[in-house]
């Protein structure tokens, strides 16, 4: 479904290259609940964004959903991160002005979805993610569980094929934290959507289902786990 | 795009005070841009006016070789019959009147005047019935009276005067040259002090009753010129026209007040390039205002452009969203700076701005000398305004670009 | 008739050391003052409110129009007027320039003096431009004289009235008085000296005062003069002005 081929990445600081990647690949299954980890500077941001296709990679290819990401423009690569992807970040990055409403039907809009679906879609999943009666609500107006729950809302909402994660819970304490794993365990669970986290924290591990450490750039380990 | 504008309003709402500065800094521009044009067009107005008012007329009729040697106002090429043109002039309904430029020697002398002295002037022999149709003159004369005809009475610029610390009944000889060549002088008595809004003519202006000059001057009852004032007084080409088909003008040529003030004319337009600068340097000023908060605004904003792109935004849309809001702020600061504009002009038109101390001393050209009233100028308020959205739809388009160049890892790493 | 018209001449100077004519005066004070030819050393004392200052001069003249005057001393050396009978010019050396001045122009000062160009331009010749009148026998400076009034025949003269008074026995002019058309007194010419060569008495030094302007004065003097010599080719002509 998404298939990591000898990706490499380099890119230069200062006079250095630095080796973000070096020749990754990877095959992750329609929902799989996956952990990248391993220490900072290991290449699993890199990695995440290489597959949220936020970043390009030097060499190797990706492929989601059959289809390759290699070689895309900027406005193809837009385009699947819009169908395919959903993100949620660390810092929960809603937008301000926008109601918790709002932020999750921008999915939405983005891609061309009517109104009315859209409205009705956007209830369906605040209330899924525990914020009905909160959707009038400003990412000011919300704890950070809250906006979490927001942003996971607004990554799932478009039904995309896979979620990334980037250090989701790092900006949480550990009871909301588990919250929220809780919940996209759940939403794993129940929509069969496929979860990538990059992580360093125990707590996100424990929860994957499959975890791959990365270290300096390359996968030292790849493990299976039953829940 | 109609939520990429809702975006755009919810945007410069919730930024409410961001919006503010940077539209205040366009409105401040914008209304320092309109009222700077108001004070420099009421300048050029005032000054026409002033210049067809108490120097050239609305056009003047000469002998055609008169122009050429103005400068040493010969009596050389003068009209020999001023009464055939004044008639002929006056059955079209333009107001003429005769008079006779001719160069000397002002001369005065110790007791009452407070040293001797020799001036080169041009006097200006007038009409003292007919003057009036064409100039404006009488309201103007601070000290003493007008001039009589058949009295060899003289009125003096009042700048001339204090400079020769010259008062009312005050005697002064003109030295002059006759039609003919032969030196004459003119015994004259000091009869009024002329304040007029002309500063040229302050500072200059001699005047002297026509038949006293055409006496001394052997001028026979030729003149050398006949002044005009038409109905519109600045629209000169159709009277002009009209006028040139008068039989009693054939052998005559006229010229309008904007040959008559050509070194005015020259230097309004040298001026309006200076004004040119100045109101370029206004924008610039507002410019460099507008991009600074304008950047402030995107740079702050780099991490949602990340996320908004990450979400699948094109590119284009976010880059439309940031112009959007830009032209909303351009829109609150234009409107703002015509009002304020606007507002500060009122005063300015009705009120003005009295600047006689400086004229005094500074010879800018300007035919004003005491105070400076703005102009309505429409067109500068819809400029201003279109100018204010342009300036800060392009200024928002740099960095906005900049931040869709960045790659998205960055800009969601930018705090 | 040609006998009357021999006899009619013999009779003239007669009568004129009987009983001297206006016309008479003023033709013998021209014969003294205005020479065939002439070369002159002089210095014009110019006295105004800035003080004094003197320009020394150097000029060549042949009758009545023709006149070229080099300025010798520091502050205008090398500057040159040429007059002839219509026209002068200017020659500024510093400058090259050569200016014709024309109408208007001719009544500048010349250096700053009471004298204009026009006054200095050609034409001198009194009766062709007056009437004269004998009015009267005074003493001036201590010399009996004859007092000439002049009026304008026409119009263009510059000075409509004049009143000259001549040395009855020397035939110089001793005083001038210049008026305008309406008879103010205008300029005051007083001589203070004369000097004689080869038989020719004429003024050397003057005092010339412009009356409407008080408080100046310009006094001429001539220190050493050669009269009816020999000149230069074309000296009077546009290129002796350049070299």
């Amino acid at each position: 479904m998404i298939t990591v081929t000898n990706v490499q990445k380099q890119y230069q600081d200062g006079d250095t290259t630095v080796h973000a990647l070096r020749g990754v690949s990877l095959s992750i299954e329609q929902g799989e609940f996956l952990s990248i980890a391993g220490p900072s500077g290991s290449g699993k941001t890199t990695l995440l964004n290489l597959i949220g296709c936020i970043d390009t990679a030097t060499a190797g290819d990706i492929t989601i959903d059959g289809r390759t990401v290699a070689g895309c423009g900027k406005r193809e690569l837009a385009a699947i991160r819009r169908e395919k992807l959903g993100f949620i970040f660390q810092s929960f990055n809603l937008v301000p002005v926008l109601t918790a409403f709002e932020n999750v039907a921008f999915s939405l809009t983005l891609t061309g979805t009517p109104d009315a679906e859209a409205r009705e879609r956007t209830m369906a999943i605040l209330d899924e993610v525990g914020l009905a009666g909160m959707e009038e609500r400003r990412p000011s107006q919300l704890s950070g569980g809250q906006q979490q729950r927001v942003a996971v809302a607004r990554a799932l909402v478009k039904e995309p094929t896979v979620v990334l994660a980037d250090e989701p819970t790092a900006n949480l304490d550990s009871r909301t934290g588990h919250a929220i794993l809780e919940l996209m365990v759940e939403m794993n669970r129940r929509h069969n959507t496929t979860f990538i986290f990059s992580t360093h924290d125990q707590m996100v591990m424990d929860y994957a289902r499959r975890l791959t450490m990365l270290h300096d750039g390359e996968i030292v380990s790849d493990e299976r786990r039953s829940a | 795009m109609k939520f990429l504008v809702r975006l755009a309003a919810k945007n410069l709402w919730r930024y409410g005070r961001r919006t503010l500065i940077t539209a205040a800094a366009i409105a401040l521009g914008l209304a320092t841009y309109v009222l700077l044009d108001s004070m420099l067009v009421g300048a050029d107005e005032e000054s026409v006016r002033n210049l067809i008012w108490y120097e050239t007329g609305s056009a003047r009729i000469m002998h055609p070789d008169y122009w050429d040697e103005r400068d040493r106002a010969p009596l050389r090429h003068v009209i020999e019959d001023p009464q055939s043109v004044l008639d002929a002039v006056r059955s079209r309904d333009v107001a003429a009147t005769p008079r006779t430029t001719f160069s000397g020697e002002l001369i005065v002398w110790r007791d009452p005047f407070p040293e001797d002295g020799s001036l080169l002037v041009h006097v200006t022999a007038i009409d003292p019935e007919t003057d009036g149709r064409v100039y404006r003159f009488d309201q103007w004369i601070s000290d003493g009276r007008p001039l009589q005809e058949g009295e060899p009475g003289v009125i003096l610029g009042s700048w001339l005067a204090e400079d020769l610390g010259a008062e009312v009944g005050y005697p002064l000889i003109i030295s002059a040259r006759s039609r003919y060549g032969a030196r004459v002088t003119i015994d004259a008595e000091v009869v009024g002090i002329l304040n007029s809004p002309n500063p040229v003519i302050n500072r200059g202006g001699i005047f002297l009753p026509l038949d006293i000059a055409d006496l001394y001057l052997d001028m026979e009852g030729a003149v050398t010129q006949i002044d005009l004032r038409f109905a519109d007084y600045a629209r000169v080409e159709a009277p002009i026209a009209e006028l040139e088909e008068l039989p009693a003008l054939r052998d005559l040529s006229i010229a309008d007040w904007r040959l008559l003030g050509a070194d005015y004319i020259a230097m309004m337009e040298a001026d309006s390039v200076g004004s040119g600068i100045i109101l370029f340097l206004v924008f610039i000023i507002a410019a460099v205002g507008v991009s600074n908060t304008m950047l402030m605004t995107i740079f702050e904003r780099t991490r949602e452009i990340g996320m908004m792109r990450a979400l699948g935004m094109d590119d284009r849309a976010i880059r439309n969203l940031f112009l959007i809001e830009a032209s909303g702020i351009g829109l609150i600061g234009a409107a703002a700076g015509v009002a304020l504009g606007a507002l500060g002009n009122i005063p300015m038109v009705r009120v003005g701005i009295d600047y006689s101390a400086m004229f005094r001393t500074m010879d800018a050209g300007y035919r004003s000398t005491g105070v400076l009233y703005g102009a309505w100028v429409p067109s500068t308020f819809v400029i201003a305004a279109l100018m204010g959205i342009v300036l800060a739809v392009i200024v928002a388009l740099v960095p906005t670009r900049r931040a869709l160049r960045m790659n998205i890892p960055r800009a969601l790493r930018q705090q | 008739m040609k006998a009357a018209a021999i006899v009619l001449m013999a009779l003239i100077p007669a009568a004129a050391l009987v009983a001297q004519s206006a016309e008479e005066i003023i033709t013998r004070m021209e014969q003294n003052q205005v020479h065939d030819t002439s070369r002159m050393e002089g210095r014009l004392i110019i006295n105004d409110r800035f003080g004094s200052r003197t320009s020394s001069f150097i000029s060549h003249a042949r009758g009545a129009d023709d006149a070229l005057i080099e300025f010798t001393s520091a502050g205008e050396r090398g500057q040159k007027v040429l007059r002839t009978r219509d026209e002068v010019y200017l020659f500024y050396p510093d400058a090259a320039e050569l200016i014709r001045l024309q109408g208007a122009a001719l009544r500048d000062s010349m250096l700053g003096s009471d004298v204009s160009y026009e006054d200095m331009t050609g034409n001198r010749a009194l009766l062709d431009n007056y009437r004269v009148r004998l009015t009267g026998e005074e003493t001036v400076a201590g010399r009996p004289t004859f007092r000439v009034e002049l009026e304008a025949r026409s119009r263009n003269v510059a000075y409509p009235r004049q009143t000259i008074w001549v040395d009855r026995e020397l035939f110089v002019m001793r005083r001038a008085e210049q008026f305008s058309a309406n008879g103010r007194l205008l300029k005051e010419v007083e001589v203070k000296e004369t000097m004689e060569v080869s038989g020719l008495t004429f003024p050397a030094r003057m005092v010339i005062r412009d009356v409407l302007k008080r408080n100046s004065s310009t006094e001429f003097v001539i220190d050493t003069a050669e009269v009816n010599i020999s000149l230069p080719r074309n000296i009077f002509s546009l290129e002796s002005l350049r070299w």
